[in-house]
């Protein structure tokens, strides 16, 4: 038992230590995509959030669909992602990418100086020699001054290249920084893309698909139905309502209200909704709208698959 | 829980919107509407119940049918189309009723009130199956018929919206004997053409009875005395007197709305001319309305007694023109072609009837006071004599035919120009006059 304890307790400890020593570099790349997500999260949703209160169902007709895609639009939120954005690419900005090490040129050795030549034992022989000694000499010291030069002009070129390649460098670091923040600035656009897109889809399930459009078409669908089924029962009244002569043109008006079953009868006696009670033939007008409304009877024709539609009237009479 | 929890954000809006659809849908039912403002103008199918099986009862309930039937609006069914014996006692099977496409169900009963007979019914809306009215009228028993038309008055007020006007009188000229000799006697009888009888009043030439608005007299015209003059006879009393002793002819009286004045037109002494004239009937005290130059005669009160209609030629031509009752600012109303004559003015003062002359043929029409809206009901080769029942919706006129063995009847016609019904006479009838509504 206790030798598990103490080797658990080592073997973890090697963990530990493995874990502090070998994985630092590895932290930031977990961190970084981690926290970008999050932010997006945390943004798609309070978006989402926001674009479901802009559609909430309380006022579903009040606040159009371009309202939600403005609440969306509004500069805060965006700010708000490009925020956090920022500050989850900080740690990038910190630990740029080690810089390749400045290419120094290689310190030329300077020229040798030529040993001095050993004094001539014969003279002429010795001119001769000395003159081709001289002139040896003179081609190595040209051939080394032009390999000087060489050397000179290539160190110097090398420089440049040195340069240049630092420069590039320089430029490369800095076109990876922007390009780490132009990828962050695209994950913003993603973002909002993808918010966008979410808007759109709900503003695309408010034109189409969505339950709300669902129920929009089948109100359309139902609109369309009532008015049909509302020309049908007034054609149906100009035959059962027998007008109250008296009443004709006289001003006089009332609204009645009642319930159908699914048979298309009334149910009960249809009740007053409203009308013109100040007029002189109000009451007789009353009557023969109520009686109209029952001598109809049954309203067979009203599709009985559609009855939630006509299930309640109300109808004004007007002699 | 990350990924769970974007999961759930994201589906909330979806649940709460289907739960909102589910939720909140039915609570938004919508209810069909609209308007009608055209329906049906055919005469309503009314049963009307035995009311028992003695005579009264029969008569009672035949009356009430008769009148109905001949208002227009009601067309009275067979009997012996009726599903069931339906009388005070038990609510009817109104989808029996219905089976036999009784829109209205009248149901009675005769009972002895002490001397008098009491008739008790009640009017069902049988496409409803509910009870519109129920009432009892009471009278002596030799009013029986009396009794039925206010019966019948009842329900055709309930059913129309229209005051009833089948208790009333007809005062008319009962014409008699060959085409050159006719003789021309006053008569009265109830609007159906009921129960006529001549007035007992001398004179073989008596013309233009009109009844008193607020007492049982008649004024009229009599050609028997020389000149020919205005009376008023009045029928409770069998008593007629002279209206005015006048040199010259008095002729086209009418009273006033509450029956203290009378107006009728006064020939000049050239007789050429013709003025209105207006007398008290309790001082006697008379007053020119019109100022000589014309013709100007066939006068009438409006309603309120505040401005009077008459005929004139001043114009040229016989046209209707309107005053004040003082004879102040004289309007000429009528503009159509041809002649204008006998304006009367409706009891509810919408209305002014006439006869109208034009291109040989004699119409009844309407104009409102100002003139606008004329409206003609009956045209043919000689209407004339316009009055109004009193509920200004029905007009009656007597129709002259020609021939050798030609002669007057009456008619009546709707204000719209509908339902003209001829009202049957022992003999020739003509100049007819509506009584006010009984007491």
């Amino acid at each position: 038992m206790k030798k598990g304890f103490v080797s658990s307790v080592i073997f973890h400890a090697i963990i530990l230590i493995a874990v502090m020593i070998g994985l630092p570099k590895v932290k930031p790349f977990d961190i970084q995509p981690s926290e970008a997500i999050t932010v997006d999260i945390t943004n798609i949703t309070d978006n989402t959030k926001l674009k479901a209160q802009t559609k909430t169902p309380d006022k579903p007709a009040d606040k159009p669909a371009p309202k939600a895609s403005e609440t969306l639009d509004k500069p805060k939120p965006v700010d708000k992602v490009a925020d956090k954005t920022k500050q989850a690419a900080e740690p990038d900005k910190a630990e740029p990418p080690p810089p390749k090490p400045e290419p120094k040129p290689d310190p030329t050795p300077p020229p040798k100086q030529a040993d001095p030549p050993p004094p001539d034992q014969n003279a002429l022989s010795d001119l001769l020699e000395a003159d081709q000694k001289a002139i040896d000499e003179q081609r190595k010291q040209d051939e080394i001054k032009r390999k000087a030069e060489e050397k000179k002009k290539k160190a110097e070129e090398a420089k440049k290249l040195a340069e240049q390649k630092k420069a590039d460098d320089a430029k490369k670091l800095e076109a990876e920084k922007k390009k780490r923040k132009l990828d962050m600035a695209q994950l913003d656009d993603l973002l909002n893309k993808e918010n966008k897109d979410a808007t759109q889809a709900l503003q695309k399930k408010d034109t189409a698909g969505s339950p709300e459009q669902a129920n929009q078409d089948v109100q359309g669908e139902d609109a369309a139905l009532e008015a049909t089924i509302a020309a049908l029962v007034q054609k149906k009244f100009e035959k059962c309502w027998d007008k109250p002569p008296a009443a004709i043109d006289s001003g006089a008006e009332v609204v009645i209200g009642w319930q159908m079953d699914r048979n298309g009868n009334v149910v009960g006696q249809p009740v007053v909704v409203g009308g013109r009670t100040d007029q002189t033939f109000y009451d007789v007008t009353l009557r023969s709208a109520i009686a109209a409304v029952m001598a109809c009877q049954p309203y067979s024709e009203l599709p009985k698959d559609k009855f939630d539609v006509w299930r309640e009237f109300e109808w004004k009479f007007v002699p | 829980m990350k990924t769970l929890s974007v999961a759930a954000r994201w589906t909330m809006p979806f649940v709460l919107a289907l739960w909102s659809l589910l939720v909140l849908t039915p609570m938004a039912q919508a209810k069909i509407t609209g308007t009608n403002t055209q329906g049906a103008v055919d005469p309503i199918p009314v049963a009307i119940a035995p009311f028992g099986n003695d005579d009264v009862s029969s008569t009672i309930a035949g009356v009430i049918a008769n009148d109905l039937g001949h208002s227009g609006y009601f067309s009275p069914m067979d009997p012996g189309s009726y599903p069931e014996q339906a009388g005070l006692g038990a609510e009817p099977t109104f989808p029996n009723w219905q089976q036999i496409g009784a829109k209205a169900l009248v149901v009675g009963g005769v009972s002895q009130d002490g001397g008098k007979i009491k008739v008790s019914f009640k009017l069902y809306d049988v496409a409803a199956g509910q009870m519109i009215i129920a009432s009892d009228v009471a009278a002596s028993p030799k009013l029986a018929r009396r009794i039925a038309h206010r019966v019948a008055d009842q329900i055709y007020k309930a059913i129309t919206g229209f005051d009833g006007y089948f208790d009333t009188r007809i005062v008319f000229v009962d014409e008699t004997g060959g085409k050159a000799e006719r003789v021309k006697k006053l008569a009265i009888m109830d609007q159906d053409g009921f129960n006529p009888r001549v007035l007992p009043i001398n004179g073989s030439l008596l013309l233009t009875p009109r009844f008193n608005p607020t007492a049982n007299e008649v004024a009229f015209m009599s050609y028997d005395t020389g000149v020919p003059r205005v009376f008023i006879y009045n029928i409770d009393t069998n008593q007629k007197e002279i209206v005015g002793d006048f040199q010259n002819m008095s002729f086209a009286p009418r009273f006033s709305p509450d029956g203290n004045t009378i107006i009728m037109s006064l020939q000049s002494d050239d007789g050429n001319y013709s003025d209105i004239i207006e007398m008290n009937l309790q001082t006697r005290q008379t007053r020119r309305v019109t100022q000589g130059g014309s013709i100007n005669t066939a006068p009438c009160y409006s309603p309120d007694g505040g401005q009077i209609a008459f005929e004139s030629d001043r114009g040229g031509t016989q046209q209707i023109y309107v005053m004040g009752a003082d004879g102040s600012n004289p309007q000429r109303i009528s503009f159509g072609q041809g002649r204008y004559s006998t304006p009367v003015w409706s009891p509810d003062g919408k209305w002014i009837a006439f006869t109208k002359n034009n291109a040989g043929k004699f119409a009844i029409g309407v104009m409102k006071p100002d003139g606008s809206g004329e409206r003609i009901l009956t045209e043919g080769f000689h209407n004339e004599g316009p009055t109004w029942a009193p509920n200004s919706h029905v007009v009656m006129f007597f129709r002259e035919t020609g021939g050798e063995n030609g002669g007057a009847q009456l008619f009546s016609v709707d204000v719209t120009g509908y339902n003209e019904q001829r009202i049957p006479t022992p003999n020739f009838g003509s100049d007819p006059a509506w009584s006010p509504r009984l007491n």
